[in-house]
């Protein structure tokens, strides 16, 4: 064993190196900018402010909703907190955090909800939460599922591996912020109108139709939802309608570019009309012109501008009909 | 299983205590290699171990045969089974690797000709690294028929030969004689042996992790659509494939044999700092030497090499190039890179620019003359054109990807995409740290090899610097591209 003194040397100063990379990451985490930087952000203006509305999804209500013209239009304070990739599950995860003075939940849907588990949480996320010293109460124990709620509680040292990327990321964001001329505005920090694109169509717009033209749904792939995902969203409502809070849905837009047939945007109503049972939704499928779209998924400016008054007053006659 | 996952990361330490536990029980050390080579395998897909086990056994069985008749004196009976066993072994491979290539481009010429043809393809899944261990079996068989080597009667050994984990599924194609009486004998482990195994690794992991798959990025995004690009993007595309390939191949050598040093095992070097050559020629000789060797070995030098005259020189060296390109894959576009090098390799040969080097560029030197300077950026240049056919999946996506690169933006400012420009950035930087390392350390084993001469703090700060690399940057669980080969 003597003389192998040196390579166990080695081996253990290797290893200490990578530990001690490890308790690092979580200062490059929480120091450099990234787009789960926003977790911490939604997770401290939800335990800061007292908004009276709050917006929940992905980044399409990211760069589609503009809390401002929604407090102008309905007299509620309101904060976009939506955030990249934010699932249905992700949303869920801050429902146990909204302040008292929430009265609205705009909670953003796309079909991407309707193709995968009900409580399908991304890597990131599940990193970001417990990065931000979130730790799960009974909602979500309730209904996330046992490999969800592992990687939501495991251990620091799996948790900062998990999150090594951080600083590949935030140098990234860093580089990108300074060379992309058509990189979004820097909305990761603000909690009003986060994601507002510089330009009206992405470069790669034909080729992002393309791609997503290879996606259109069918009957026997888009619209044979999940019995979980109905009891997933009624299970939501009431725990919301518990704490005084109306849960309504918004049927993000499509870009009408993508050439759905109109069976295929009758099919997709019926199935989210049968998932969605007796909660409220907003049909915003569609309320955008191709112009309104950056990309195939994302609304810009102009889309920004109608999407938010025409969910806004919706959201107005759905309430007052309550 | 791959390298750079973490199943990895728990497999090797394992393997290796128990391997060194068994070290006075040479036949159950061996026996321990085998079923650990097999589960190695067997966790990408356990079914092919059969078809692994299948080429093994034909080999062995084939090697015992020709031995025997070759000691009868029955020459003539030990030619046919050695070349039995070498068409079984290609026609494993042709049916896994070449038949719905060769029937679709059967059906194309026959309606292309009016006389519809309707060979109905194969769904069948290509086993990963079948061309390695299929040719590392071949070969062994043939240097058995030759007298290189005396038959093997240890049919545990023999397996482990050609299962050896560390270079299964994407080389070295080692020679039976090399390998082969390594099982036969006790190995043994020193602290330098381990260090240097060690330093190996992380070379490798270095080059495949972080300079390989941090290429990646753009050069998906380029080669998936490049008309999207100015024609300097699509140029710097190419170039940043040229340092992918090799950061992944070459990565993935050092890690081969970094590992199998850590079980006191030798493998031969395959890559040679190919990307200092001075030529087509030299880049040959240090480029997948084992594949080369194996080809020049197996197929040049039977065919009379470049003896015969010039006329059966062309037809030797293309016969060598284009078996070497559709070794790397059933397609037109792998053909016609071969085609191109050999083009490359006739021409420097009949013009007279394919001298022989003997050693390393500015050998003893820190700097290369202006000359060698012009020689190397002459090789990339020429380097380049093959891995467009080489990197596309047609022929017509080849042309077309030169067609974006031949346009007025060849001359602006390269800029990709959203992640992808970022990505080229970091991919220089990485590629920058790479060269440079490679270049101070050229006339050595590999880029982590250290003169004497370097204290060995240095030597254990750039290590760290490295590790630190693999761990911010590194993408873990990406397939390596040699393996589809």
């Amino acid at each position: 064993m003597r003389k192998f003194g040196k390579v166990i040397a080695v081996i253990g100063a290797a290893a200490l190196l990578v530990l001690l990379l490890n308790l690092l990451t979580p200062l490059a985490y929480h120091g450099l900018p990234n787009d789960y930087v926003r977790t911490r952000l939604i997770l401290g203006a939800l335990q800061r402010e007292r908004p009276e509305l709050v917006v929940l999804g992905n980044s399409r209500g990211m760069s589609g909703f503009d809390a401002h013209t929604l407090e102008d239009s309905l007299g509620l304070s309101a904060l976009n907190c939506c955030s990249v990739s934010q699932s249905l599950a992700e949303s869920m995860l801050y429902y146990d955090r909204l302040p008292a003075s929430v009265k609205v939940v705009l909670q953003c849907i796309d079909e991407k909800e309707f193709t995968r588990d009900a409580v399908w949480l991304s890597e990131a996320a599940s990193v970001a939460f417990p990065m931000n010293g979130y730790r799960p109460d009974s909602l979500p124990r309730a209904l996330l599922g046992p490999s969800n709620l592992k990687r939501l509680t495991e251990s620091r040292l799996r948790r900062n591996f998990r999150a090594r990327s951080a600083f590949k990321t935030g140098l990234s964001k860093w580089l990108i912020k300074h060379l992309d001329d058509d990189a979004p505005s820097d909305g990761l920090y603000d909690m009003k109108y986060p994601y507002i694109y510089p330009s009206d169509h992405s470069k790669t717009y034909d080729r992002d139709l393309q791609l997503q033209r290879e996606f259109l749904p069918t009957e026997s792939t888009v619209f044979e939802l999940p019995a979980s995902l109905r009891n997933y969203c009624a299970t939501l409502d009431r725990y919301l309608a518990q704490r005084g809070v109306k849960l309504v849905f918004v049927l993000m837009p499509n870009c009408p570019a993508l050439g759905w047939p109109r069976e295929a945007y009758a099919l997709y109503r019926r199935a989210v009309t049968a998932t969605l049972g007796n909660c409220r939704w907003i049909d915003a499928l569609e309320a955008l012109p191709d112009e309104g779209f950056y990309d195939p998924l994302h609304p810009n400016r102009i889309g920004g501008a109608l999407l938010t008054p025409f969910v806004a007053a919706q959201l107005r006659a759905l309430l007052s009909s309550d | 299983m791959i390298f750079s996952s973490i199943e990895f990361l728990f497999f090797l330490p394992v393997v290796f205590a128990v391997y060194w536990l068994l070290r006075r029980h040479l036949r159950w050390q061996n026996l321990f290699v085998v079923v650990a080579s097999y589960f190695f395998y067997g966790w990408w897909d356990w079914r092919f171990l059969f078809l692994i086990a299948f080429t093994s056994a034909c080999s062995f069985g084939a090697g015992l045969w020709i031995d025997r008749n070759l000691s009868a004196g029955r020459t003539r009976q030990a030619h046919w089974i050695s070349a039995a066993n070498v068409v079984l072994n290609l026609g494993v491979l042709f049916v896994f690797k070449y038949y719905n290539f060769f029937a679709q481009s059967l059906s194309d010429a026959f309606t292309f000709l009016g006389h519809p043809l309707d060979l109905r393809p194969l769904s069948i899944v290509l086993p990963v690294g079948i061309s390695f261990y299929t040719f590392q079996a071949i070969g062994y068989s043939i240097d058995v028929f030759k007298g290189k080597m005396p038959a093997v009667r240890d049919v545990v050994a023999f397996f482990a030969y050609v299962s050896f984990f560390p270079q299964l599924v994407a080389g070295p194609i080692e020679r039976a004689s090399n390998l082969i009486p390594q099982f036969g004998r006790q190995r043994t482990l020193t602290s330098d042996d381990a260090l240097e195994g060690l330093r190996q690794m992380l070379w490798g992991f270095f080059k495949k992790m972080v300079v390989a798959d941090t290429c990646a990025v753009p050069v998906v995004h380029v080669f998936s659509d490049p008309g999207l690009y100015s024609g300097s993007t699509v140029l710097l595309a190419v170039l940043l494939f040229h340092f992918q390939i090799y950061g992944d191949f070459s990565g993935y050598s050092d890690i081969a044999i970094g590992t199998a040093r850590l079980f006191g095992i030798r493998l031969m070097r395959n890559f040679d700092v190919p990307y200092f050559s001075r030529n087509i020629a030299e880049y040959w000789r240090r480029w997948h030497i084992s594949l080369s060797n194996w080809f020049r070995d197996y197929v040049y030098f039977p065919l009379g090499g470049s003896r015969l005259g010039n006329a059966k020189t062309v037809r030797n060296m293309l016969a060598l190039f284009l078996l070497s390109g559709l070794w790397h894959g059933a397609a037109w576009t792998y053909v016609i890179w071969g085609g191109l090098h050999a083009v490359f390799t006739l021409a420097s040969r009949f013009t007279g620019h394919g001298g022989k080097y003997a050693e390393v560029v500015a050998a003893g030197r820190l700097l290369p003359s202006w000359r060698e300077v012009g020689q190397m950026l002459g090789m990339t240049l020429l380097l380049q054109i093959g891995w467009v056919f080489f990197r596309n999946a047609t022929l017509h996506d080849a042309l077309h990807y030169f067609s974006c690169m031949a346009v007025p933006s060849i001359l602006t400012v390269p800029r990709f995409l959203g992640i992808a420009n970022v990505n080229a950035i970091f991919a220089l930087a990485f590629i920058l740290i790479m060269m440079v390392t490679e270049w101070l350390h050229r006339e050595r084993a590999h880029g982590l090899d250290f003169p004497s001469a370097v204290p060995g703090w240095v030597q254990g700060l750039f290590c760290a610097f490295l590790l630190a690399l693999i761990y911010w940057f590194g993408v873990d669980d990406a397939a390596f591209i040699y393996f589809q080969f």
